[in-house]
Formats: C-alpha cells, sequence, structure tokens
C-alpha cells in the first residue's frame, strides 16, 4: 500500500491520517471518561457500539436514507440504547463496587457483539463516503476529504462536550456527582438524572463515533470491536480516565503511534495492536503508585 | 445448617461430582463425550478465573489467551522439530504462560483498580493478531498437529483414558486451589478483595499478593490449554480471540464467581452450550452467536438481582412484614470508589 521508498511527504500525509484516525479514537474515549466520571463504570462495550453505530449507519445508508437523517437516526439510538442501559444497569449498580460495574459493562459487550453478529452477518461491509470520496492535494499531502470533515467533526464534538462540562447547569451537575455522589444529591441534585444522562451521552457519542470510523478504516468488520475498544481505553489512560482533555490528546497520540507502525513495521502482523498495547504499558509504568488519598475529578 | 454438615458439604459435592462424571463415558455418545471432556477443561480455565476475579477481586480478560499460550506452547515443543516429551513439554507451557502473565500484570497491578481489565484486553489482542494468527510463529494456517502421547501406563490416544486423565487433573487443581485459599495467601487474597486500603494496613503486601494470584491463575489457565491440545490435537487460533475469554468470566460470575464449584459449573456450561445451541438452532449466524447473547444476558441478570438482593436485605426490616414499606433514609447514590 504504502511506497517502499518513503520520502518526506508520506510521513507528511501519515501525520494527518493518523491525526484524523486519533480524533475519532479520542472522540470514543472521550465517552467512555463521560460514562467513568459520574458512574465509575469503565465501559468497555465503547468498540461494540461504535461498531453497532458504524453497521447500522451503513444500512441506512444502503436503505438510500439520506446522510444527515441517517446520522440522527444513529445517534437517536444511542441515545435510546444508552437511556435504556443507564435505567436498567447503571441505576440499579450504583452502589455496587468498581469490578462489578466493570463485569457489567462485559454483559453489555457480550449482548451488543452478539446482536450485531445476528442482525448484520459476520461479513465485513464497506463504509459508504461521508461527503465526498476524493482526495485533496496540498504541498504533497495527500487527504481524503472525509477525513477532514471527520476531523472537524470531530473537534466541533470536543468542544461541544467540553462547554457542557464547564458550562452548564447539567455539566455542573456531573461534575458534582463525579466528585461525591452523595454530598451533590444533598445539595439537590438530581444523581439519577446525571447517571442515566452520562450513560445516555457516552452511548450517544460511541454510535456516533462509529459513522466517523467508517470513512477513516474504509471496511467495517464485525470484529472489528474489542480493536476499537482498546484504543479508545488506552486513550483514557492518558487522563487517568478522568479527563476529557486527557482523553483527546490520548487519541490523538495513538493515532499517530498506530499509522506510523504500520509505516514503518508493514510486515509485522499486527503492527497496530503492538503499538497500542506498548502504549497502555509505558502509561501504566510511568503513573506514580495510587497512594490512599482519593483522587476526585 | 451445623459445622460439621457445612464442612462435608463441599467434598461430599466434588464427590458426587466427581463419581457422575467418571459415570459419563459409558453413557454418553462420542459427540457428547467430547462436550464432557471439554466442560473438565474449560472447568480447569473456569477455576483460574476463580483464583483471579472471584477470590483476589481483579478483572483479567486474558484467561482464554493464556490457555493459548499453553496450547501454542506444548505443540510447538512436541513436534517434530523440537521433540520434547509430554511431561517436558506440559511444564514448560505452564511456565510460560506464568512467565508472561508476571510480565503483563507487573505495570497494571503495582496501581490499584481497573487497569488489569485494560492492560488484559490489550494482551489478548495483541496476542491473536501477532502470534496465535501468525503463520510463521504458529507454522500453519489450519492448526498445529499435536499427537497424543503415551505416559507411562497411560495410552493418551484412547479417548476414555484420556477423559479420566482429565477428571483426575481437574480434581488435582480443585484440591490444589482449594489447599491455597486456606493458606495464608488465600487469606490475603480475601483481605485485598475486600478493602485493599484495610489489607495494606493489616500488613498485606498488595503488589506481590496480586502478582502471585495473577501467575498462578494464569498456569491454571496453561495447564487447561495444554489438556485442550491434547484433546482436540490440533492447535488453531479461533478457540482463543479475545471475546472467549470475556465469555468465560461471564459464564463464572453466572454460576457464582467464588466457590470451586461455581467453575465447575462456569466448565459445564462452556463445554456444553455452544454445541447444544447450535444443535438447536440450525441457522447460521443465529445459532454460534446466540451463546454470547445468553451469556450476556445471563450476567447482567445475575449482576443486577444480586445487587437487588443486597439491597432488599437493607431494607427488608423496616417495613411490617410481609409488606415492606419503601422508606428513604438517605438519598440514593452511588458508591463512589476511585481507580
Amino acid at each position: 500500500m504504502i511506497p517502499v521508498a518513503a520520502s518526506v511527504s508520506t510521513y507528511a500525509t501519515d501525520a494527518v491520517l493518523g491525526l484524523i484516525q486519533g480524533a475519532v479514537y479520542g472522540l470514543l474515549a472521550m465517552g467512555v471518561v463521560a460514562i467513568y466520571r459520574t458512574t465509575r463504570t469503565l465501559n468497555l462495550a465503547q468498540g461494540g457500539m461504535a461498531t453497532l453505530g458504524a453497521f447500522s449507519y451503513i444500512a441506512l445508508r444502503e436503505h438510500n436514507v439520506p446522510t444527515l437523517l441517517a446520522v440522527v437516526i444513529v445517534i437517536a439510538l444511542g441515545a435510546a440504547i444508552g437511556l435504556g442501559i443507564g435505567q436498567l444497569i447503571g441505576w440499579p449498580l450504583r452502589r455496587a463496587s468498581t469490578t462489578v460495574k466493570l463485569v457489567s459493562s462485559l454483559g453489555v459487550l457480550l449482548v451488543v457483539q452478539s446482536l450485531v453478529a445476528i442482525i448484520f452477518g459476520n461479513v465485513p461491509r464497506s463504509a459508504p463516503a461521508l461527503v465526498s470520496p476524493d482526495s485533496l492535494s496540498l504541498l504533497g499531502i495527500t487527504v481524503p476529504r472525509d477525513g477532514l470533515v471527520v476531523l472537524g467533526i470531530a473537534a466541533l464534538t470536543a468542544f461541544a462536550l467540553n462547554r457542557l462540562f464547564t458550562s452548564t447547569r447539567l455539566g455542573l451537575h456531573m461534575r458534582a456527582v463525579a466528585a461525591d455522589p452523595e454530598v451533590a444529591a444533598l445539595q439537590g441534585v438530581n444523581v439519577r438524572l446525571v447517571t442515566v444522562g452520562s450513560w445516555t451521552l457516552g452511548v450517544a457519542i460511541a454510535l456516533g463515533g462509529g459513522i466517523l470510523l467508517g470513512p477513516v478504516i474504509r471496511t467495517v468488520a464485525p470484529f472489528l470491536l474489542t480493536l476499537i475498544a482498546l484504543q479508545a481505553l488506552g486513550a483514557t489512560l492518558v487522563g487517568r480516565i478522568d479527563s476529557l482533555a486527557g482523553a483527546m490528546v490520548g487519541g490523538l497520540i495513538l493515532g499517530e503511534l498506530v499509522t506510523y507502525a504500520q509505516e514503518f513495521f508493514p510486515t509485522t502482523q499486527g503492527n497496530g495492536d503492538i503499538a497500542v498495547f506498548l502504549f497502555i504499558l509505558a502509561v501504566l509504568l510511568l503513573q506514580r503508585r495510587g497512594g490512599l488519598v482519593m483522587e476526585r475529578a | 445448617m451445623s459445622t460439621v454438615a457445612r464442612r462435608a458439604s463441599a467434598p461430599l459435592a466434588l464427590a458426587a461430582f466427581v463419581a457422575a462424571a467418571a459415570a459419563m463415558p459409558s453413557v454418553l455418545g462420542p459427540a457428547r463425550l467430547l462436550s464432557m471432556s471439554l466442560a473438565l477443561i474449560f472447568a480447569v480455565a473456569a477455576l483460574s478465573v476463580v483464583v483471579i476475579t472471584g477470590w483476589t477481586g481483579q478483572t483479567s480478560l486474558a484467561q482464554v489467551t493464556f490457555m493459548g499460550v499453553g496450547a501454542f506452547t506444548l505443540a510447538r515443543l512436541m513436534a517434530p522439530r523440537v521433540g520434547l516429551p509430554l511431561y517436558l513439554a506440559a511444564p514448560a507451557a505452564i511456565l510460560a504462560a506464568a512467565v508472561l502473565s508476571v510480565v503483563i500484570g507487573l505495570p497494571a497491578l503495582r496501581l490499584r483498580g481497573i487497569y488489569l481489565a485494560v492492560v488484559t484486553l490489550g494482551f489478548a489482542q495483541v496476542l491473536q493478531d501477532a502470534a496465535f494468527n501468525n503463520s510463521t510463529i504458529t507454522e500453519s494456517q489450519n492448526g498445529l498437529v499435536v499427537a497424543r502421547p503415551v505416559l507411562g501406563p497411560l495410552d493418551l490416544s484412547g479417548e476414555h483414558t484420556l477423559y479420566y486423565l482429565l477428571l483426575g487433573v481437574l480434581v488435582g487443581c480443585c484440591l490444589l486451589v482449594a489447599a491455597m485459599r486456606r493458606s495464608s495467601l488465600g487469606r490475603r487474597m480475601i483481605s485485598l478483595r475486600t478493602t485493599e486500603v484495610g489489607a495494606s494496613v493489616r500488613g498485606v503486601d498488595l503488589v506481590s499478593t496480586k502478582l502471585a494470584a495473577f501467575s498462578i491463575s494464569a498456569a491454571l489457565a496453561g495447564l487447561a490449554g495444554v489438556l485442550y491440545a491434547l484433546e482436540i490435537q490440533s492447535v488453531g487460533p479461533a478457540p482463543f480471540n479475545p471475546l472467549q475469554s470475556i465469555f468465560l468470566l461471564g459464564l463464572v460470575v453466572i454460576a457464582g464467581q467464588r466457590s470451586i464449584a461455581a467453575a465447575l459449573v462456569a466448565g459445564i456450561l462452556y463445554g456444553w452450550m455452544p454445541p447444544e445451541l447450535t444443535r438447536h438452532f440450525t441457522d447460521s449466524t443465529f445459532g454460534p452467536n446466540a451463546t454470547n447473547l445468553v451469556a450476556g444476558v445471563g450476567l447482567l441478570l445475575v449482576v443486577i438481582s444480586r445487587e437487588q438482593l443486597r439491597g432488599m436485605a437493607l431494607r427488608l426490616p423496616r417495613g411490617r412484614w410481609p409488606w415492606p414499606r419503601r422508606i428513604t433514609v438517605a438519598p440514593e447514590v452511588h458508591r463512589n470508589v476511585p481507580a
């Protein structure tokens, strides 16, 4: 795919492509953080949900639903699923230990994965173009037009999420619950609303991220799910799963790492995964050992 | 239940299981006997999940991957190029799984919380893509062939001989793990699961205890992989994909996760459910995927109902039996535990 005699322009192109990929990982990671901050549930099903989003979008487009309507439907579907999970799983498990919550997300993953496989089959599908299939060339850098659209949408969403957490009442309540649910409840915060709201937000981001994933990866396969979950989870580790900005930064780093790993070691099988795994190990090794002091967002 | 009855119940249950399992070869046909053999093998793997998740409270998503490490190492070492006998190759395969678990466990286990889940998920993914699916490492696309050897007086090529060997190994593992649970290490594991802060205050070294539990559980999983290779006689990448570990963990949680009996039940579910469901639902996409659906839904029901029951136990005495009044004493909130 990539010529052996790589030049500066190839590396520059890689940097941009890595940025696009990383933005999507960062977005999915922000969804993980949004759920984790308020509910302490590490959503391992994020990748599975992104796959569901990608597949539903492809199916809708195959039935000639206009792009914008398809996007709205998929995100609404994500919000509905998130609402359901929040009500049926997130809220009943609010007092459970972190391990139990983690295991519950594995249950969600098993259900989502099998449903995707049952509904859409085990065959990989190629994703339709988001806006247009052609590429842009500038200063020797060739970038697909869709990639730039993805980058723009990811940046806008990240900005909106940041605004939501910093300057809306709901965001304030979310941060209050993240800091201390008991005290937040005593101050009049509706903890149930915040819990369910976080799930709705996080899962909607996951399915929406799945739509953006299509043009970046081109072919979407059902086994994609654990793969992308790993990138999203690895990205969150940069901010100790508690920081939205950290998640986006981690996603961008991972996007670059994966792209350059594929560039420099084209013959190594699983090159991207190895890069992600080494990144996760490195981040954990660099972290100071958790003391007895409780960390709060 | 009196103390005597309680003390005797576990050995009696194990004896009953062994008696029932020992009768299976004369009852079941070859296809169902294979399911039963797999059940015994996955019971060993489920035992490894009980040790690390049920008792130590750490979530590992790579137990079936460690099985794969055991199976592939055994297959490579027993292949004609190396030609080690089983009694050398099997310990080497188990050791390989244990050593790998220490290498990947150390960065995550020195931190508190859920990081082991992320690292083991990554490990499962990397091994699947870079090793199990890699034909230069595993030598063939369709899987490595493992020949069943003659081990002393036992000729393992006979289905029934191998079946009883599997049963014997499983019983040995159960006794070993039960002894470990009663030892100082077992008590440290439980105390760590209950509260890490409390355990460290009581002088439990968190990192070494977690590492010991994780490597023991990886060794058990490696042993399960060795048995799997002997049973199936061909080792390919498909049975060890990352989702299988999650499936296994789900079954162990459904079965109760904190006892040896739970491991036996989970093993039986793992060995029997997929073939029976595929036999029942002949549809090519629904059949194979139904197992994950059942496991996922079952897992969620078990986890949520257990949590609800705990809530009820706290609330019931407050009302007038049999209609407990709903009294909200404190606002219902999360137990917000930091990572």
